[in-house]
């Protein structure tokens, strides 16, 4: 679970928010405080899908069903 | 039917929730009847409309069924540009064809009551079925209660199959007296909001003030502008108040529609406050999918490029919906390019004071709503150059009779009111909670809303023309 945590930080940090020394805590709100907006939901489930070969549908690019990376690499595991 | 009526409130929503608790008993029942009274409603809004609400629910319910998902998109959008759309694109073909004087008729169908609503409702269902995000209809009865629903047929809020129809299967016989209190607080504030505010100010945007030759000067084009910003607001946030209200008593919860918009920061938070059904539907059904597209099409190199289309077709799509006409389109492209100037201004990394920030951005949604409320090309142009300041301050008595209207004083409250958070019905429930002397204040306000109505006067809500 930590090396998708990291991997996910990394791609937030550097492709996403374009700030690669941006450090993103693992319990850090990304969807609730706007760190990430709608697009950039679309963009990281894309990179979910391509890196660890699991879905997450339109419906669930939201702040309830993750907010955290923590949150998103549990739900990752639990659909591996 | 009109909503804010004696008909309505005290006849037709009272013998309802009594017959619905005293003649049906299993939830079966309980949702043919929901279904019964909803066709009900909408035949006193126009009965010549209820084979085209029936049609297109049996034809979406079957279509589904058979795998046929892009048939039944196609049948439900033919539907809405026959009855929306068509005369909009004749009299704009027309203005081309003048030069060779051709002229194409119009159509007189009239438009169905929520016709864009239903229709958004089934058309999220197919494709929601086509991608296996839950089972389809168990019955065709099932989901035609929950397209003709009416506390959401006329104007919202938007919602899936499985999140209403789910709760058909649990509809309760008794409510407990939290459900009931929670129920009768968002009618009584849907009820203030529209009939002390929404409809005072509607007194002063629909006078001949508010027309080319009624005001000039930046005071009046900018009282005009807040004015018109307030109504809507109250208007539509006291419509799904009172329908909320309405369907909690039913023992049907409805998402909420609104989170203090007026509040957000940015263009993004705004659309995630204002309308917020609508926008869920967009962001779901068209944003993503587009986005996803034009990812794998174009590459992670050209995400920018691929969020600003995106944004662009969305938000134009967005206004597009809310009416036939360029100016419902050009406020939408305009919340287009707010959304991309946000983005842009997110990359930069800078930051100003929150307090700049909302100011700034109050003052773009107040432009945006400068041009959604354009009655025609010369109204607009007039009400730019006074918002801009080319038309002076404004004449001395033209401000004091702007000063001595009701409207002034609606303004007074509703501006606070506004920006304090206690406006949504959600916030408004936490704050009272079990004050007694709070909750008897706001029935006693809700019975004064009721006596306050002339049922001669037919003030509409502004979102069911949408």
């Amino acid at each position: 679970m930590d090396e998708a945590i990291t991997k996910l930080a990394a791609y937030i940090s550097k492709d996403i928010l374009k700030q690669p020394s941006r450090v993103i805590r693992s319990d850090e709100a990304l969807i609730s405080s706007g760190l990430i907006d709608s697009f950039s939901l679309v963009d990281l489930s894309l990179f979910i899908e391509d890196n660890f070969n699991v879905r997450i549908d339109d419906t669930e690019l939201n702040k309830e069903t993750f907010d955290t990376l923590e949150q998103l690499a549990a739900l990752i595991q639990s659909r591996q | 039917m009109n909503l804010i009526s004696h008909e309505f409130l005290l006849l037709f929503v009272s013998l309802t929730l009594a017959a619905y608790y005293w003649l049906t008993k299993t939830p079966r029942q309980k949702m043919f009847f929901l279904l019964a009274i909803s066709y009900l409603f909408y035949s006193l809004a126009g009965w010549q409309f209820i084979p085209i609400l029936f049609g297109l629910s049996l034809a979406t319910y079957a279509l589904a069924k058979w795998n046929k998902f892009g048939w039944g998109v196609l049948l439900n959008l033919a539907a809405l540009i026959l009855f929306k759309y068509w005369n909009f694109g004749i009299e704009n073909l027309n203005l081309i064809f003048s030069l060779l004087h051709v002229k194409l008729s119009i159509l007189n169908l009239g438009l169905p009551l929520g016709l864009s609503f239903f229709i958004f409702k089934h058309i999220g269902y197919l494709y929601d079925i086509q991608q296996k995000r839950y089972s389809p209809a168990v019955d065709f009865w099932t989901f035609a209660a929950f397209s003709a629903y009416f506390p959401q047929i006329s104007a919202g809020p938007l919602s899936s199959y499985k999140d209403t129809a789910s709760q058909f299967n649990s509809l309760p016989n008794k409510l407990s007296s939290e459900q009931v209190t929670s129920g009768l607080i968002s009618i009584s504030l849907g009820l203030a909001k529209k009939i002390l505010i929404a409809d005072t100010l509607n007194t002063m945007l629909t006078s001949p003030v508010n027309t080319v030759n009624g005001f000039s000067g930046l005071i009046p084009a900018w009282y005009l502008v807040i004015a018109y910003a307030a109504q809507l607001y109250f208007d539509f946030s006291g419509y799904t108040d009172l329908m909320l209200g309405i369907s909690q008593l039913l023992g049907i919860r409805l998402p909420q529609n609104f989170n203090n918009p007026y509040l957000a920061n940015n263009p993004a938070e705004f659309w995630e406050r204002w309308h917020m059904s609508l926008s869920n539907w967009f962001r779901i059904y068209l944003f993503a999918p587009l986005s996803r597209s034009f990812l794998r099409k174009w590459g992670s190199e050209k995400r920018e490029q691929a969020q600003y289309t995106a944004n662009l077709i969305t938000m134009s799509l967005v206004g597009l919906w809310h009416g036939a006409g360029w100016n419902f389109i050009l406020w939408g492209a305009y919340h287009g390019i707010l959304l991309n100037l946000g983005a842009m201004w997110k990359r930069t990394n800078r930051q100003i004071h929150p307090l700049a920030e909302k100011s700034i951005f109050l003052f773009f949604i107040l432009i945006g709503w400068a041009l959604f409320m354009g009655q025609s090309a010369e109204y607009l142009t007039h009400l730019f150059t006074q918002l801009f300041g080319f038309g002076g301050l404004g004449a001395r008595d033209l401000l004091l009779n702007l000063f001595k209207n009701n409207a002034t004083l609606a303004l007074i409250f509703a501006i606070p009111i506004t920006f304090s958070g206690v406006a949504e019905s959600a916030n408004l429930e936490k704050q009272i909670h079990g004050n007694k002397f709070a909750l008897i204040a706001l029935g006693m306000l809700a019975a004064l809303c009721i006596l306050l109505i002339d049922d001669q006067i037919v003030n509409h809500f502004i979102y069911i023309q949408f």
